[in-house]
């Protein structure tokens, strides 16, 4: 099969500076050459792809974005554009680099001490340590703010009890970054970075999953969990913590999910002129062709709403809100896309051989994490309205 | 040490080539371009060199239109030092065009190179002659098609390249010329430390005249389109008419 | 400037290789049309046995070299040497088989003699008296035509696309009187793996 070709009908690569161009162009070369090959037997098998950690490392892909401790130091759209193209291969893979670097590196570089960014930031970016975050506890997703988990203080530290859900990368992760209640309300919220091995502390993997079956998904099970006074993040307290990480990760997201929608155009447009049906191929049809253009629109509106976004970003002026539009229509179109690649392809779109439902069954979690698409039609609605519809 | 490697942007092997209204070139809008692949394998067998020796000068050349600096950008990115921009309008097309002026340029190198690599094809012009004619115009010895490559501790280099049936092991002494294939290594990603530091090296724009072309595409067309399968027989006794065939119809044996 | 046609050859134990005596029936026709001869350089063992028998392919001469330094080949011993002959003859045209080896000759040649390069070539013609040679480009989605501004063209021809024609006659033969070690490789062979003749 000839090599991927990514759809840019707008020239919005001309949008891009050189050194964005160049970083895409590496990302884009490690997922052909070193993702697709394997990805599709990890999806089988259900495992993730744990040499890729030291070789995306290398490449410089942990906290790309963030200045200094062995980080590469991109700005926001080259960051974005790792993850299309991670997303590209498997969102499994994009969602453990997102995890790596938006929800364990960032809070620990926005709000660690300089010891514990000395400690941990030049591990995590080299990928000898790696990250996980724990929000989500099995009774308490999209409200955060009334999570049970507890950090009890005593004389020289913290005691930790608990259980987190839905934690990606939890059970091959050497740090969690824990948010637990110190007090009764959702304002003594604070992160704790809790090693593995300390005593008290599981991780056990959640199995039988049929979508993000590439990544490791776990819980956190934190029984009298103790950690010193230098394991919490002094920078942040309250809500405000996690839900700066989450933006961070949203942001990530909204990119990634065009590279699985390009994935899925890609290989749905090839299959559509290599299948005859009737004596032509089956893209000469107006109902094929009908589906091929509104796939087309949505990924060039997709990228527009990332880049635009992106720019923002680097200016300091994307607003929540922005990042929940972008996530949540990206992801949402996504996941259509995947779903009418999979229809173009007919039966052999149910097969592992091909990519499209692989990625439907992906983009089932990641409407679904980081805020559901419900979360943030509310987000918007707010914006939009003035009136909170959470309350 | 100091090696050159001569690169060349070229559309990528992907793409649907459209002969253009002038009937001379191809259709430049909506292409993407790379770097040619076989130079990833000289520029990757630059930086082993410079790597295994400890010190040295990776300079990057290559000759083309404004756009192939990003070329060049992305080889530096790939941890070369120092790039070569030799600019002309067009991409020139006539092989000894573009050797001279190449050569040319690698002579006003200081310091003087010491190795010349060069990838064995560009995937466009698919002429092999480049590196060989620029070893010939500056005299250099020349080993083309190169798959494995050792530097000895005196300097000399080891190296090997396919022959029909076999290969060639070849010493040769430094300044040379090496042309690199397939095999004789894996190139490496550019890491998002090399895209940034790539930012901050030079890319040279030395005022080389360009030499004028001694051959020039008159006309490009189509190939035929392929044609149906035929089936010619079956069993052993078909096979003479098929050797018939595909030695004077088909041409292949 | 004469109108002849150099057709290169690589001999080995006097053997030849099939896709040499295209070379030089493609050399013949060329050389006919241009109102000139066809010389059939020979370089390798057993040489001048093989230069004997150009003729039967159309070569009005054969020049042989037959000296332990290009008993084997190598790029820069040919380069020089066949650049030299040819040079000496100043012909129109260089003809070799875009074998591996004539890949990596013809180019060297070309340079030397500032020629005008064709590699590949799937067809050459002539058109009111000059060559146009068509090859494939852009992994072969696209056949160029080519012209020449040098005086002197020098094309590689894709193996089994030429016929081998067979004619009366004998060429004149004669050794070359210059050795080819006045030009010293300065890359030698240092061992060579069951390698068969490369061509």
């Amino acid at each position: 099969m000839s090599a991927y070709r990514a759809l840019d009908l707008f020239e919005l690569d001309a949008l891009l500076t050189e050194e964005e161009r160049l970083v895409r162009d590496t990302a884009r070369s490690f997922v052909s050459e070193r993702v697709l090959p394997v990805i599709e037997r990890h999806f089988e098998q259900g495992s993730f792809p744990m040499d890729l950690i030291p070789q995306m490392a290398e490449l410089g892909f942990f906290g790309a974005n963030l200045e200094g401790y062995g980080c590469a130091g991109l700005g926001a759209v080259a960051y974005g554009l790792i993850m299309q193209e991670l997303e590209r291969g498997d969102s499994g893979v994009r969602s453990c680099a997102s995890v790596q670097g938006s929800l364990c590196m960032y809070p620990i570089y926005a709000y660690g001490s300089e010891e514990q960014k000395e400690r941990w930031l030049p591990r995590m970016a080299a990928g000898e340590v790696i990250g996980c975050f724990g929000l989500t506890e099995p009774d308490h997703g999209s409200d955060p703010g009334s999570m049970q988990t507890r950090a009890r203080r005593t004389a020289g530290g913290w005691v930790l009890n608990g259980t987190k859900r839905w934690i990606t990368n939890g059970s091959i992760a050497d740090l969690a970054v824990v948010w637990a209640r110190t007090g009764e309300d959702a304002s003594s919220i604070r992160g704790f970075l809790v090693e593995k091995g300390t005593p008290g502390f599981s991780a056990p993997q959640i199995e039988r999953k049929w979508s993000l079956r590439a990544s490791v998904t776990s819980d956190l099970i934190l029984e009298d969990v103790e950690v010193p006074d230098s394991a919490m993040l002094p920078g942040v307290q309250g809500l405000r913590g996690p839900l700066s990480c989450l933006n961070q990760a949203r942001y990530g997201i909204a990119w990634g999910a065009i590279g699985a929608m390009q994935a899925c155009f890609d290989e749905a447009l090839r299959y559509a002129t290599a299948r005859t049906q009737f004596g032509r191929p089956i893209a000469g049809f107006q109902l094929t062709q009908h589906k091929l253009c509104e796939m087309a629109s949505e990924i060039t509106k997709a990228q527009l709403l990332a880049l635009r976004l992106g720019r923002l970003k680097e200016q300091g002026r994307a607003q929540p809100w922005q990042i929940s539009l972008a996530k949540r229509n990206n992801v949402y179109w996504a996941l259509e896309i995947a779903r009418t690649a999979r229809q173009i392809l007919g039966a052999s779109g149910i097969t592992h051989e091909y990519q499209c439902g692989r990625h439907a069954a992906n983009l089932e979690s990641v409407i679904t994490y980081e805020g559901t698409h419900e979360i943030h039609t509310l987000i918007v609605g707010k914006q939009l309205t003035g009136l909170d519809a959470f309350q | 040490m100091h090696i050159v490697v001569l690169i060349k942007r070229v559309p990528d092997t992907a793409s649907k080539i459209t002969i253009a209204a002038d009937g001379r070139t191809i259709e430049t809008a909506g292409l993407q371009f790379v770097l040619n692949p076989y130079d990833e394998f000289a520029i990757e067998a630059a930086l082993q060199l410079k790597e295994q020796v400890g010190a040295g000068t990776v300079t990057v050349m290559t000759l083309g239109p404004a756009e192939a600096a990003q070329t060049l950008r992305s080889a530096l990115a790939m941890g070369a030092d120092r790039g070569v921009h030799l600019e002309h309008e067009q991409q020139l097309g006539d092989p000894y065009a573009i050797a001279r002026t190449l050569a040319t340029a690698i002579q006003g190198l200081a310091p003087p190179a010491d190795l010349v690599l060069a990838g064995r094809q560009a995937v466009d012009s698919q002429s092999l002659a480049v590196g060989p004619m620029v070893a010939s115009l500056l005299e250099l010895p020349c080993v083309t098609d190169v798959t494995r490559l050792e530097r000895q501790p005196e300097g000399k280099l080891r190296v090997e390249r396919e022959v029909e049936g076999g290969h060639e092991v070849l010493l040769v002494e430094p300044p040379a010329l090496l042309t690199t294939n397939k095999g004789l290594n894996e190139p490496r990603y550019a890491s998002l430390k090399g895209i940034m530091a790539a930012k901050k090296k030079p890319i040279e724009e030395p005022a080389v005249p360009i030499a004028p072309a001694l051959s020039a595409i008159l006309r490009l067309e189509y190939p035929p389109a392929r044609q149906g399968g035929r089936i010619v027989g079956e069993g052993a006794a078909a096979v003479p008419e098929l050797v018939r065939l595909l030695r004077e119809e088909a041409k292949v044996l | 400037m004469s109108n002849d046609v150099i057709a290169f050859v690589q001999a080995r134990q006097g053997e030849v290789k099939r896709t040499n005596l295209e070379a030089v029936s493609e050399g013949a026709r060329l050389a006919a049309g241009l109102g000139g001869r066809c010389v059939a350089v020979v370089m390798g063992s057993g040489a001048a046995e093989a230069a004997r028998r150009m003729g039967r392919h159309g070569a009005a001469r054969a020049i042989a070299v037959d000296e332990p330094a290009v008993h084997d080949y190598n790029g820069d011993v040919y380069g020089r040497t066949l650049a030299e002959i040819a040079r000496a003859r100043d012909p129109r045209a260089v003809v070799l088989s875009a074998t591996a080896a004539g890949k990596d000759l013809a180019p060297r040649v070309a340079a030397r003699l500032q020629a005008g390069y064709a590699a590949d070539c799937t067809g050459v013609e002539l058109r009111e008296g000059r060559i146009v040679a068509r090859r494939p480009v852009y992994a072969g989605k696209a056949i160029a035509e080519v012209g020449f501004e040098s005086p002197v063209a020098v094309l590689s021809l894709r193996p089994n696309n030429f016929e081998v024609r067979e004619v009366e006659g004998e060429a004149r033969s004669r050794p070359h009187p210059r050795s080819p070690r006045a030009c010293a490789p300065t890359s030698s062979s240092s061992g060579r793996a069951g390698a068969p003749p490369p061509i």
